[in-house]
């Protein structure tokens, strides 16, 4: 039997692998600055020219998962923020951002095996 | 611009929007629920056009409602708890084998049988028509008096059709011609029908080959046209797709086919079923046809056009009709929707089967549950010892609900198969026509139906013993340990099984038990003709080689006497019409010397033509008078002219026999009561005067269980028709058959002979259907009475073992063993009393549902009900006597000693 012992950051972020595109915008979203809901779903609009408008439904859904995996936490409002003291931000942890980096690499293997393999036209 | 968001969040989109989120988990809700109304108001607010915002909706609908469903349903939880309650109730189940089995093949049974009944039901009375908008397709009839539905005059079709304005399209269908097809392989009769351009139109059926015939073909004259069947075309010209704009020879004459309808394409069945070779136009004056009642019409409603108006509107029409024709003085119209008119004659037969096997599920179910309740009992404690180390209320029940499933899903896969071999079994077990029954199958509809009892089921079986549970006290349990403490609540749950058991037995055995008696008295009436020993053969003359009456006649004489005298041949008669076989003709007949009666009070008979020897061959007897004979031949045939423009037919002034009628009994005491009917007069139509010569006993010609009417029979020697069959009295049927067949081919070689019959075969036909429902009904009464009876005695067993115990302790304080017998079977015989009188009321609804298939028996039968009650209290003691015997043999020392 082996010893009982907490899971390194290292293979709590492999166990999330790999991400579903919502997880990945978002935690895209969040990797340049903490946002509130609003913003991320105005941010992932414009980084991805209006290709993925998340619905309400799926960004909080979402967003719950995300917290409940700590990949992100919540912030009050900061303090210059007079929009409305209601609204929370979200910022992204480090358990978050390495799984980020590994969905990256993970991702750019992937393009890159498609290069090689002309798999598509180069731009 | 806090304020200007809380305005915002007033509109009634944004309302919407909150009702949406009201949906999800109070957490979820709390948490995020402020945020998502600002994403979605900001999303709104930028949509400014109404398409924008209908999109808008959707795409927000589409994303929430599943969402919703992931928060309410944490979807890692259920899955493995599903996979604990399936492997937790899959070991239970298999821990009792045998108990398993029993219940999964007596819900296969009753599962198998319902889905098999419902499969029937849905194909022949619930799916629609094969027609496209079939919803909008009606059949019109004439309606007068007593008659709702009665063949449509040829004075009437045209103004309907012309005048109305609630149709889309009308067409007519006559089926008064049968055609002989030559040239094709030996001459064969076919199905034909003639029909109105606008059928077609009505049907909105295109052929797949070629076209159907359009308006032009209606022109008298232009009518030789054909459409054909694709089971003629395949089966006589070998699906050659030339055969478009060729010829075939009809009735020895050429008819140009237009076209092949598509193999599904089977409208109107023939009487017995028998789905149409061809189509041809009826291409003849309708019109002219007044008071000629051929016609069956059928009509597409315009859009939005209920049947009630269009009955409404054809009703004035009616009315005009009659003021410019008197005879129709009282007639109006009556509109059927097309689905239910084609299947007006098996649906009541086909739902009281469905009920009756719905009844057997119940008491099935019934059985099962009282059987999962014994059960339940002997479980508490493992339910109790569940529920000490943790296991909360619903997770239990959860547990208790995943057994059933299991249990219902053994019963609906096995009961699939059940359904599917008893669907093969119905197809080639039912007797007579019931359309559309062929295609009855296993399909999606069918599946959902038996999911749907599956479930339920389920829901059963897992609720009695979880409805149990539910107030187990569990230190009360764990310290009584096995020894039964049975509460009042569950006695209640189980008397209501018992009683539900018992009525619904009884009220299926008196609905079985009139039918029964209703074909047992059927079978007994005298038809008024024997119908031993008589062979019947259909023959059909070509209009265009026997073109008048004369020739028809000299035809059907030469064949009589011929076949009279052929050997095995003991007496041979013609007829138009077979008795209980080939419908009815009713006819307006004037008595003469009578003023003229009232519009729609006119007297109307039925009437058939008849050979010479008719009432001889069929056993009729001559009450007064005489039968026709040879003289009463006329050399100007025919007798009746349909309408009052129709010539008459050539010697018709000169001297010759009187025109002659036998009439039955009933006739001649209606129309001439207490006076001498020989020697009276009548007119039919505009015939001349006929004669009454002789008056002959009544005969059951439409079915055994319809009364004689007023009837009277005209010699095909002054009435001579093309269509009739022969009826030979044999003793040696089979031998018999060759001889006349090569004798009528030495008369005309290029006449065909239909499939011979006996006359004992088409009484049986009309009575078949009747006695194949009442012997499906006795089997399921029967086997519900098996049921309930089990039922029962497993019951009452268990609770005389449950009560053992104080039995002991009754008997050692001086009851007597009577005493004890008498208490095990009085429960039983108490419920079976409730339940009997709830059955009786159930039975008379049974009876009430089967009552236009009851002769002379009425749904209140007293002394069916008493009988019946009386026989399954007699069975309920009997299974109580059983158990209450062995509960008699209780040794109170040994129950004592054991406490």
């Amino acid at each position: 039997m082996s010893p009982i012992r907490k899971p390194t950051l290292e293979e709590r972020a492999n166990s999330q692998l790999p991400l579903t595109s919502t997880v990945m915008q978002i935690l895209l979203s969040l990797s340049a600055e903490d946002r509130h809901g609003l913003g991320i779903a105005a941010d992932i609009k414009a980084f991805t020219e209006g290709g993925s408008v998340l619905g309400p439904g799926t960004l909080y859904g979402t967003i719950k998962r995300m917290l409940d995996a700590h990949l992100i936490e919540d912030l009050d409002s900061p303090a210059g923020d007079s929009d409305d003291p209601r609204r929370r931000y979200y910022r992204i942890t480090p358990l978050g951002r390495r799984v980020l980096e590994l969905e990256t690499e993970r991702l750019a293997t992937l393009v890159g095996t498609a290069h090689r393999r002309r798999a598509f036209k180069r731009p | 611009m806090t304020a200007g968001r809380r305005d915002v969040r007033k509109k009634p989109a944004h309302l919407l929007f909150r009702a949406l989120l009201a949906l999800y988990p109070a957490p979820f809700r709390q948490r995020f629920g402020s945020e998502m109304l600002d994403l979605f108001a900001a999303r709104y607010d930028a949509a400014t056009s109404l398409s924008a915002r209908l999109a808008l909706w959707r795409s927000v609908l589409a994303d929430t409602l599943p969402a919703i469903i992931r928060e309410r349903v944490p979807q890692h939880s259920v899955v493995e708890n599903l996979k604990q309650d399936i492997t937790h109730a899959w070991r239970v189940v298999r821990r009792a084998p045998g108990f398993s089995l029993f219940v999964v093949l007596l819900m296969a049974l009753g599962i198998g049988a319902t889905t098999a009944a419902f499969s029937v039901v849905h194909s022949v009375l619930l799916r629609p028509l094969p027609y496209p908008d079939p919803d909008r397709l009606v059949f019109v009839w004439e309606q007068r008096l007593q008659v709702t539905r009665n063949t449509v005059g040829g004075h009437e079709f045209p103004v309907w059709q012309q005048q109305s304005r609630s149709f889309e399209s009308m067409g007519a269908i006559a089926f008064d011609r049968e055609f002989n097809l030559t040239g094709a392989g030996d001459p064969v009769a076919l199905n034909g029908v003639r029909v109105t351009s606008d059928f077609f139109k009505v049907m909105r059926v295109e052929a797949l080959l070629g076209r159907v015939f359009g308006s032009d073909a209606d022109v008298p004259g232009h009518g030789d046209v054909a459409v054909l069947s694709h089971r003629l075309w395949i089966e006589r010209f070998g699906g050659d797709r030339a055969l478009v704009g060729r010829t075939i020879e009809l009735n020895d004459r050429a008819y140009i086919v237009s076209g092949v309808m598509p193999e599904a394409f089977e409208f109107p069945t023939a009487r017995e079923g028998a789905a149409p070779d061809l189509w041809t136009p009826i291409a003849e004056p309708i019109h002219q046809y007044r008071g000629r009642h051929y016609l069956f019409v059928v009509g597409r409603l315009a859009p939005g056009v209920a049947t009630a108006q269009a009955r409404t509107e054809l009703g004035g029409i009616a009315e005009e009709i009659a003021r410019e024709f008197p005879p129709n003085r009282q007639h109006t119209v009556n509109v059927q929707p097309l689905q239910q008119e084609l299947v007006a004659d098996v649906r009541n037969a086909i739902l009281l089967l469905f009920g009756a096997v719905g009844v057997v599920l119940v008491v099935g179910c019934c059985n099962i549950a009282n059987l999962l309740l014994a059960r339940a009992t002997t479980r508490q404690q493992e339910i109790a010892v569940r529920a000490a180390l943790g296991a909360g209320r619903s997770r239990i029940v959860r547990q208790l609900l995943a057994e059933g499933a299991i249990l219902s899903l053994g019963g609906a896969i096995a009961g699939l198969c059940i359904a599917k071999w008893l669907l093969a079994v119905t197809r080639s077990a039912v007797p007579g026509h019931v359309p559309r029954l062929a295609s009855a199958t296993i399909d999606p509809a069918v599946i959902a139906f038996t999911t749907a009892v599956a479930i339920v089921t389920t829901l059963l079986f897992g609720l009695v013993p979880a409805w149990q549970s539910r107030r187990v006290q569990v230190s009360d349990r764990l310290r009584s340990g096995n020894k039964g403490v049975t509460t009042p609540r569950r006695h209640s749950l189980r008397n209501t099984l018992i009683v539900t058991e018992v009525a619904f037995t009884v009220a299926l055995s008196i609905g079985a038990a009139l039918l029964v008696q209703s074909i047992v008295r059927l079978q007994r009436v005298d038809p008024g003709f024997d119908s031993s020993n008589v062979l019947t053969i259909a023959l059909r003359l070509p209009e265009a080689r026997y073109p008048g009456a004369e020739q028809k006649r000299t035809f059907w004489t030469a064949a009589l006497e011929q076949l009279a005298r052929a050997p095995g041949v003991e007496r041979v008669a013609a007829t138009n019409m077979v008795p209980q076989g080939d419908g009815l003709s009713g006819i307006m007949i004037a008595p003469a010397g009578r003023p003229a009666p009232q519009p729609g009070e006119e007297l109307t008979a039925r009437y058939r033509i008849v050979s010479t020897a008719y009432f001889r061959t069929l056993g009729i007897r001559t009450l007064r008078g005489r039968s026709f004979d040879p003289s009463d031949a006329r050399a100007a045939v025919p007798l009746i002219r349909w309408f009052e423009q129709q010539p008459f037919p050539a010697h018709f002034s000169e001297s010759q026999a009187p025109p002659a009628a036998v009439i039955n009994d009933t006739m001649a005491r209606q129309i001439w009561p207490g006076e001498e009917p020989i020697g009276r007069k009548f007119r039919v139509l505009f015939s001349p005067a006929i004669t009454v010569v002789g008056v002959v006993a009544d005969s059951r010609n439409a079915a055994l269980s319809d009364e004689p009417v007023a009837e009277f029979y005209l010699s095909d020697l002054q009435e001579p028709q093309s269509r009739m069959s022969l009826l030979v009295r044999t003793s040696k049927s089979p031998e018999v058959l060759p001889v006349i067949r090569s004798l009528l081919a030495r008369l005309d070689p290029r006449l065909p002979i239909a499939v011979a019959r006996t006359m004992e075969e088409v009484v049986d036909t009309n009575l078949a259907l009747h006695r194949f429902v009442s012997t499906l009904m006795g089997g399921f009464a029967l086997t519900a009475l098996v049921l309930m009876t089990a039922g029962l005695y497993c019951v009452i067993s268990y609770v005389a073992a449950q009560r053992t115990h104080e039995i002991g302790i009754r008997l050692a304080l001086g009851a007597t063993r009577v005493d004890i017998g008498r208490l095990v079977t009085r429960t039983g015989l108490t419920l079976s009393l409730g339940g009997a009188a709830l059955g009786a009321v159930g039975g008379y609804s049974a009876g009430l549902a089967a009552s236009t298939m009851l002769f002379q028996i009425q749904p209140a039968d007293p002394s069916t009900y008493f009988t019946l009650i009386a026989a399954v209290l007699a069975i309920a003691a009997a299974a109580c006597w059983v158990p209450a015997r062995r509960a008699m043999r209780v040794d109170a020392a040994a129950v004592l000693r054991n406490d």
